[in-house]
């Protein structure tokens, strides 16, 4: 099956604007697929090249060696762009047009007919929770509404790919686990998707596979329960558990007599993220593995 | 049924009607558009304080043709500029260039979409300034024409009568007619080649600041050109072919704005040369479609 997305060899060195011509490799020769109907998380820390690999993708800005490929189109080529949505790290959309003139203004980028772009436009509006401001100038937008409405433009002609820069920025846990779930949303309707996020938990809980890039290079890459899994190391969560019989697991485990060992035994935590969203919204989120 | 893409065209007008439509809306809704209020004040105003400056009839209404074609001028000249200078600039830096490039949207057809959009303002501006100086022009054409009509009424000797009937068909030539519109339209493409330039220039300028001052200059030495040239070859004893290649390439590169000008020629009811507007049209079409297929090759390029 063809990849939705393919980087091969890719590098991009920047010339910096100096007397000495200095250069800069933020891309070195890095090299990834990600397969269809996938979510990648691509992490790493500031000034790592994430941006800049998914520049190249996207074809705003020219790779110096190597190629990309979308669903087998190489970048560089303005039809690979028909099937991609993008958000950007903090967009900033025009503010002067409404939420409904937004998606209408994308969706006729994106090839879509006035009719299809209406029906389209209700359905996206619902999906990011913004009908009522569907009105609104995007000036009167929060940072979150702003997120989600530039999820609903990524989306509107249908993309089988989307790409996601930081998509969680400066939005609260409220605005951020909305976003969470939209993504999920997204991999339950087939659509593949690759996100760049400094929020490693989040990385963790939405995607299928993660590559690590640092100083331009990729450095580790593979499914994500495989990364996560520490081999040597089993966890047992049990509920309702009385006191007797833990003590009889112990024992158990005591007198076993190889080299197993019990670490630790306790109750488990839950996150600061599920703590705030318990109080502030007065109901408890659901919890996805 | 599930909405779907029409398939991609390598240039579709509908896309670079979307960006334009969008970039007009952008400058009407940042109030650009009050400009015009305050250039009608300024015609009512003329209108109505003209009798205070001159007895003559008809040059009361030179006066109000001048200051219009004045008016239109300087909004067009600044607005071509200044409105054009950020079209680019502003969306590369709030990033919502990505967005847009991220569809399938060649580079030329935002280019060309957001170009016709800045031009699309100046258009419509122009249209109703003129639409005010037609009916301002009219209004003040007929009731000094009625004035004049009342004294004619009265009993007055062959001398007088004969002045009073050389008053009327001078207000009757001075009036709102079809010839304005030629020094309308030669404000338009002046505004046109000078939109052209400037977006030109905001593809590699570093700053909106830079942009709109080497706009300027080049708007003042495409101005100045042939009377410092004219006087330098008069005065010169010899050219090098040097002196004369670097002459010849500045008049090549900045367009000569004098050309643009016909208000002063329409106004006093001065006949054009033949060809002059073919000439005028020809010229900013050519230097429109070299700036603007330049920005394409310096945006082409541009690492975003």
């Amino acid at each position: 099956m063809e990849p939705a997305v393919s980087i091969r060899g890719l590098t991009k060195v920047f010339r910096v604007p100096s007397l000495k011509r200095q250069r800069v490799v933020a891309v070195r020769d890095l090299s990834l697929e990600v397969a269809s109907g996938e979510i990648y998380g691509l992490i790493g820390p500031n000034g790592s090249g994430k941006s800049t690999t998914m520049k190249v993708l996207l074809g705003l800005s020219r790779p110096t060696r190597g190629s990309t490929a979308i669903f087998g189109r190489d970048s560089l080529s303005v039809s690979s762009r028909i099937d991609v949505g993008f958000l950007p790290e903090n967009p900033y959309f025009y503010k002067f047009l409404t939420g409904e003139e937004t998606l209408h203004f994308y969706g006729r980028l994106g090839g879509l007919r006035r009719k299809e772009i209406r029906e389209r436009s209700g359905e996206l509006l619902a999906l990011v929770g913004l009908e009522e401001a569907r009105h609104r100038r995007l000036s009167g937008y929060s940072k979150g509404m702003l997120q989600r409405i530039g999820l609903a433009q990524a989306l509107i002609q249908r993309p089988r790919l989307v790409v996601l820069d930081e998509p969680t920025a400066g939005v609260d846990p409220a605005g951020s686990r909305r976003i969470r779930d939209l993504i999920l949303k997204m991999r339950d309707d087939g659509i593949t998707v690759i996100l760049s996020s400094h929020l490693l938990e989040q990385v963790q809980e939405v995607c299928d596979r993660v590559g690590i890039i640092f100083q331009g290079e990729l450095c580790r890459e593979g499914p994500m329960k495989d990364l996560m899994a520490i081999e040597d190391q089993t966890e047992i969560l049990l509920e309702k558990a009385s006191p007797e019989l833990l003590e009889k697991l112990k024992t158990v485990i005591r007198e076993h007599g190889d080299e197993s060992a019990l670490l630790s035994m306790g109750h488990p935590r839950t996150t600061l993220e599920r703590l705030f969203l318990e109080e502030t919204s007065g109901k408890s989120p659901d919890t996805r593995e | 049924m599930n909405p779907s893409p029409s398939p991609h065209r390598l240039c579709s007008p509908i896309r670079v009607w979307v960006i334009a439509r969008n970039t007009l809306t952008q400058l009407v809704r940042q109030r650009a558009f009050y400009f015009l209020l305050v250039f009608s004040l300024v015609i009512l105003l003329a209108a109505m304080l003209i009798q205070n400056f001159t007895d003559d009839a008809s040059r009361q209404l030179k006066i109000m043709k001048d200051m219009s074609f004045f008016a239109m001028s300087i909004f067009c000249t600044i607005f071509a500029i200044v409105a054009t200078s950020n079209l680019i600039p502003r969306d590369v830096e709030d990033r919502t260039l990505y967005t847009i490039l991220a569809k399938p949207v060649p580079r030329l057809e935002y280019l060309v979409g957001k170009y016709a959009g800045g031009m699309l303002v100046i258009f419509f501006s122009l249209a109703i300034m003129t639409v005010l100086l037609y009916l301002a022009l009219y209004a003040r054409q007929q009731a000094l024409m009625a004035e004049y009509l009342v004294v004619l009424n009265r009993p007055l000797s062959p001398e007088g009568r004969e002045d009073i009937e050389l008053i009327l068909s001078q207000l009757k030539e001075a009036g709102p007619s079809w010839r304005l519109l030629t020094a309308v339209l030669a404000i338009g493409l002046q505004a046109l080649v000078l939109g052209a330039l400037t977006l030109f220039i905001s593809t590699f300028a570093s700053s909106g600041l830079f942009t709109v001052v080497v706009a300027f200059v080049a708007f003042f030495v495409g101005y100045i050109e042939p009377v410092v040239l004219d006087y330098w070859r008069s005065s010169a004893e010899s050219i090098s072919r040097l002196g004369s290649f670097v002459s010849y390439l500045v008049e090549l590169v900045f367009p000569n704005f004098q050309t643009f000008n016909l208000v002063d020629g329409v106004v006093s009811g001065a006949a054009l040369a033949k060809g002059t507007m073919a000439k005028i049209l020809s010229m900013a079409m050519a230097y429109v479609g070299v700036y603007l297929l330049a920005a394409y090759f310096c945006f082409a390029e541009k690492e975003l």
